[in-house]
């Protein structure tokens, strides 16, 4: 066919075009902070990084676990009110012990995420639709549980520490959520499970004949991602001192779904970016950081970050 | 004459798919249109419907040059397809169904419904069909829904109705009714071109007869002066030169062990795999030989479990497959690699070391994780013996060419360690020269006592590589012949003697 | 035709069963609103008073008339997030334009309401992003502009025929009970008797089949949110009138809630099948919620996220049993 000219076009294409869209994220990032570093002013105070690295923590965690379930051609639209619920039962079991509410909301979180994945994996439910019902279930019941209102945690405690200790300017949640992406690195890369998310995300059928245990990765998929974001809720409880139905994991989705786009982790499937991804995350934290340290008001940061979203999402989708 | 092309030709690059293809349909006459997979059957009626323009030829309809731009421009001409896959709407009602998107109108903004079911109605009855027009369409069985789309069709002002395998998917009364309608439009005056590969319906419906192959009209004439025998082998045809790789006229002798490496019995499903059976030697190459549509495929994946078969025994050696799943039958020992390389066979975007040990991850990992360095040595011991070419491990599958990429998915077959290997048109879209390599690789895994399933869509080679043939007509099994000294016209015989299955 | 004839009593058992589904899909959440509306009646004493139920209408017409967009667009194949933010958005408009007149308070709204759907339709059906992505960013993004355009709440003076409608008594009842019934009425006739309605069931059902059976699917599409948008816009404006003021947070929830309430009410998420009546139903079952949550003192306010939570996972659950039942 023309498959020889097609080819050699594409030869000469590839490279290029591919290159650039593959490190997009990463120019996109450094140009920012670039023009942050000349235009904004204050943004080299430590205490601007610090702040941001607080904000970065429970997003990098959600979109890790965002890019697993993006990578095998699904998505998981409920790890905000996951947070939120995690956050709650955080707050309501907080005179059971601080280690103990730790416990629990992370488990409150993997719990959601197996719901997610039974009705996934099981029930064959779209996992749109099946993270969209989640999605409202779970911010129902945190608000629900702390009865629409905030709930102070107490000053002292593991809890309150995570929310403020730092090692020299990184916080330790930000150490912890690196780590976490250090073996979820791994595990996407060197493991047998890993392999398998990209698998069904490549093509479904062909892992099905395979002999793959795709129902089993979908059920893993959406189980840890509801485990990542139950640990984010923790995370987001800690910074802000207090678990907040109302407040805590609020749109989070969006961003992390654009942070693992953005990084490099397509819609269709099939590949995993996890340093993209946290690059994502931080160049969405600069972002926001920018419009506030240079006075945009927050209405106007948020139509042009959302703005910004679509376009980047589109120009993805354009190649992707 | 209502349609009529001459010299009609299309090319896709450097590819022909059709040429000089000279056909012609009167009023209220139906024609078969006959022919394998990709002998041009759908570029024809593709070219017919608007969808593609010739790059040769012409089209004329009664008599005067004409030419579609778009597929809405063939129908505005009157020209339509029913198709196999009902492009319908299957929540909403037959009168719906049939009026979508010109809907009578009343008061110019709402639709006028009592006016749509009238209408419904009066089509249907015309057609012998006592269908409600207010039922969901998706109440009616395959049959009656086909039928709706005929009605559409019609009831949209089209004199020619060209119809793709109308009976492919109906059974019993249903395909009685199609009968019935195509009778209907005869005597309307419709022209009718009528595609399927169904011997028996072909000559009983149509009045004339057209075969393509490769492209080209290899016979055309009326039913009554056209064999069976004549027809059959102008679908398959014979190749020009065979291969280099000539035909080792090896005797082989494959002893009946009392144990079969595959035992296959009454298996079903749905009504493209009735009641198959046969059995398979270690170290025997068993060809499934048969029309499109003959239901190899199907057999081939109700046996891997790959579709849930509803009746019917799979045994593996002494084991039986109790769960129809690929994963259980690969645990088992018995691998299957599917004709659809594209959507069922590769990874795309992955690398050649993940597509080619994508099925045996457990075996080369440990506590999870896998050993790339067991992945890399797996790829290289099957580039060796294979001949796979390739860049390497890390190269992309959509790198290699069709030809390597096969060899890619017969090496992750091998890699599981079968004793049974079920390989579905294994040499489809791929080079003569890795058509070879494939041929020698299939006599290997023979020969080192695997026992080897086998369909192509050239009886030549399933001829030339299987020790024994079973021929499936319809999904059922009309015979089974041993190869040694055979020739192909012997298939093609079992193939025209066969009657339609009773239901 | 005896042939034909042969193929109706061996369908028969499939049909029953596949019938019955498609009844219960359908009218299912009218079945639950009896139930419960009879359960809430038992259980208090004041429940069935006239002056009760009109209050669960009157409450429930904003939430409604968003509920029609938003059956239009989840029918289509589609769902429409941004529509809370515009709501808010058409309430702070609404307060913006009262001072010249009703007519403008409701116009302005709905205009603007258009004209988000418009860049959302096109954004979906020309570039073929997903749906949840354009419309989860308007919504942010409209959340944003909802808050610029506001400042402070304002306070609204009620000219004419918007004070009528947001406070007018008609045999003592509000007069806010007549929107539900009238706006649910034309929608269902939009829906089920115009060609448009019949393209959005098409295109929900099988978008490549309505595309070759030649409907203008991108057309379409847009029409579909740019509905969506207008009406969630109307409902801010008639939302201002009732609060006497445009709040930047007036709209807040009103996108999950619509989807939960429509969902519940029969209409499925994969597209292509829903009823005007069962979002009715749907919108009803939760405005009755609601208001059992408020009767009973000690269950905060926040029970009611929750409730319409768990109905819509109950709803997605079945609806994917249903359906699964209806394919084997």
């Amino acid at each position: 066919m023309s498959d020889r000219l097609t080819a050699i076009a594409a030869g000469s294409r590839l490279p290029n075009t591919a290159w650039i869209r593959a490190s997009s994220v990463y120019i996109a990032f450094a140009g920012l902070v670039l023009l942050d570093l000349i235009v904004t002013p204050g943004f080299r105070n430590p205490a601007v990084i610090r702040s941001l690295l607080f904000e970065s923590a429970p997003l990098i965690l959600i979109a890790l676990g965002q890019s697993l379930a993006i990578g095998t051609r699904g998505i998981d639209l409920s790890v905000g009110s996951v947070m939120a619920l995690s956050s709650a039962v955080i707050g309501i079991t907080i005179g059971m012990g601080q280690g103990t509410s730790i416990a629990l909301g992370i488990g409150a979180g993997l719990s959601c995420g197996i719901v997610n994945g039974l009705l996934i994996a099981v029930l064959r439910i779209d996992p749109l639709i099946s993270s969209l019902s989640l999605l409202v279930a779970a911010r129902g019941l945190a608000q629900a549980l702390l009865g629409g209102a905030r709930v102070d945690l107490p000053f002292n405690g593991p809890i309150s520490w995570l929310g403020g200790a730092t090692v020299s300017v990184v916080p330790v949640t930000a150490v912890i959520a690196l780590v976490a992406a250090f073996l979820f690195a791994f595990v996407v890369k060197r493991t047998t499970l890993g392999h398998y998310a990209i698998f069904a995300g490549a093509s479904r059928t062909a892992a099905f004949l395979a002999g793959q245990p795709v129902r089993a990765t979908l059920a893993f998929v959406y189980g840890l991602s509801g485990l990542l974001a139950g640990v984010a809720g923790l995370f987001a409880t800690a910074r802000l001192g207090a678990a907040d139905p109302n407040y805590i994991g609020v749109q989070f989705e969006l961003d992390a779904i654009a942070a693992a786009v953005i990084g490099g982790t397509p819609l269709s499937g099939g590949r995993i970016s996890t340093v993209g991804t946290i690059f994502g995350v931080l160049l969405l934290e600069v972002l926001d950081a920018s419009f506030i340290m240079n006075n945009i008001s927050s209405t106007y940061a948020q139509m042009l970050k959302a703005a910004f979203i679509v376009g980047a999402l589109y120009m993805q989708r354009a190649g992707a | 004459m209502l349609l009529e092309t001459r010299s009609l030709g299309k090319d896709f690059g450097a590819v022909a798919a059709l040429r000089d293809v000279t056909f012609s349909l009167s009023p209220g006459e139906v024609h078969g249109l006959m022919g394998e997979n990709g002998a041009g059957k759908s570029t024809l009626i593709k070219l017919l419907t608007g969808f593609h323009q010739p790059t040769a030829g012409e089209i004329l309809l009664d008599g005067k040059p004409i030419s579609f731009d778009s597929p809405r421009a063939a129908q505005a001409a009157g020209i339509a397809a029913v198709y196999q896959e009902i492009n319908l709407i299957p929540e909403r009602s037959v009168a719906d169904n049939i009026f979508l998107g010109r809907e009578p109108r009343k008061f110019s903004a709402f639709t006028d419904k009592a006016r749509m079911l009238r209408e419904s109605a009066a089509i249907l009855a015309r057609y012998g069909l006592s269908i409600d027009p207010r039922q969901p369409l998706r109440s009616l069985g395959l049959g009656l829904q086909q039928m709706v789309s005929i009605a559409r069709v019609v009831s949209l002002g089209a004199r020619v109705v060209i119809m793709d395998e109308p009976t492919s998917a109906l059974a019993g009364a249903e395909v009685d009714v199609l009968y019935g309608v195509v009778e209907q439009l005869r005597r309307e005056g419709h022209g009718i071109v009528y595609v399927s590969h169904r011997l028996s319906e072909c000559y009983r419906l149509c009045d004339r007869l057209t075969v393509l192959r490769d492209g080209r009209v290899v016979e055309s004439a009326a039913t009554g002066d056209l064999s069976r025998a004549r027809l059959v082998t102008a679908m398959l045809g014979r190749e020009g030169a065979a291969p280099a790789d000539a035909r080792e006229a090896v005797a082989r002798a494959i002893t009946r062990e009392a144990l079969p490496a595959l035992s296959v019995k009454g298996l079903s499903w749905r009504t493209r795999v009735r009641d198959v059976s046969f059995s398979l030697q270690q170290g025997e190459i068993l060809g499934l030989a048969g029309l499109l549509g003959a239901g190899r495929t199907e057999t081939m994946k109700a046996i891997y479990g790959a579709e849930v078969a509803e009746k019917g025994e799979v045994k593996v050696g002494d084991r039986r497959l109790r769960r129809p799943r690929p994963s259980e039958s690969i645990r088992r020992g018995l691998a299957f690699l599917s004709e659809d390389r594209r959507s069922e066979g590769i990874f795309p975007r992955l690398s050649v070391r993940s597509n080619l040990t994508a099925s045996v991850l457990p075996r080369i990992s440990r506590f999870g994780i896998v050993s790339r360095r067991s992945q890399n040595a797996l790829v290289a011991v099957y580039v060796r013996e294979l001949g796979i070419k390739t860049a390497g491990p890390n190269a992309l599958i959509s790198e290699l060419s069709g030809g390597n990429q096969q060899k890619v998915l017969i090496a992750r077959a091998l890699c599981t360690d079968p004793n049974v290997v079920m390989l579905d048109d294994p040499t489809r879209g791929i080079d003569v020269g890795a058509k070879a390599e494939v041929h020698r690789t299939i006599r290997a895994l023979a020969m080192n006592g695997l026992g080897v399933v086998l369909t192509s869509s050239e009886v030549e080679e399933v001829m030339e590589l299987s020790d024994r043939l079973i021929v499936l007509n319809e999904g059922a099994v009309a015979g089974e012949l041993a190869t040694a000294g055979r020739e192909p016209d012997d298939v093609l015989a079992i193939l025209a003697a066969a009657e339609a299955p009773a239901v | 035709m005896s042939a034909a004839k042969d193929l109706a009593p061996a369908k028969r058992r499939g049909f029953d069963r596949a019938r019955v589904v498609g009844l219960i899909q359908a009218r299912g959440a009218i079945l639950v609103l009896a139930v419960a509306m009879i359960a809430a009646g038992l259980t208090f004493r004041d429940f069935l008073h006239g002056g009760n139920l009109a209050d669960i209408v009157a409450a429930a017409s904003f939430l409604g008339l968003v509920a029609i967009g938003q059956t239009f667009v989840i029918i289509m194949g589609g769902f429409d997030l941004s529509v809370g933010s515009l709501v808010s958005v058409g309430t702070v408009l609404a307060a913006y334009a009262a001072p010249y007149g009703w007519g403008a308070a409701l116009v302005v709204p709905t205009a603007a309401g258009v004209a988000v759907g418009l860049i959302d339709g096109a954004l979906i059906a020309r570039t073929r992003m997903a749906p949840f992505i354009v419309t989860l960013a308007a919504l942010l993004a409209l959340k944003g502009a909802a808050v610029a355009l506001a400042g402070e709440s304002m306070v609204i003076a009620k000219p004419g025929f918007f004070g009528v409608i947001a406070n007018g008594n008609l045999l003592g009842v509000s007069n806010l009970i007549l929107i539900l019934p009238v706006a649910f009425a034309i929608g269902a006739l939009v829906l089920n008797r115009t060609p448009f309605g019949a393209a959005i069931f098409a295109i929900g059902g099988n978008e490549d089949a309505a595309r070759m059976l030649g409907i203008r699917v991108e057309r379409v599409k847009v029409m579909t949110y740019c509905v969506s948008g207008g009406l969630a816009g109307l409902s801010g404006a008639l939302l201002a009138a009732h609060l006497s003021s445009g709040i930047s947070a007036a709209g807040n929830g009103y996108e999950l809630q619509s989807i939960a309430a429509v969902v519940i009410g029969g209409v499925l998420l994969t597209g292509g099948v829903g009823t005007m009546l069962g979002a009715l139903a749907g919108v009803l079952l939760l405005g009755l919620i609601n208001n059992v949550i408020n009767q009973i003192g000690s269950l905060s306010a926040a029970y009611q996220g929750l409730a319409s939570g768990a109905f819509l996972l109950l709803a997605v659950i079945i609806q994917a049993g249903l359906s699964r039942s209806r394919r084997s």
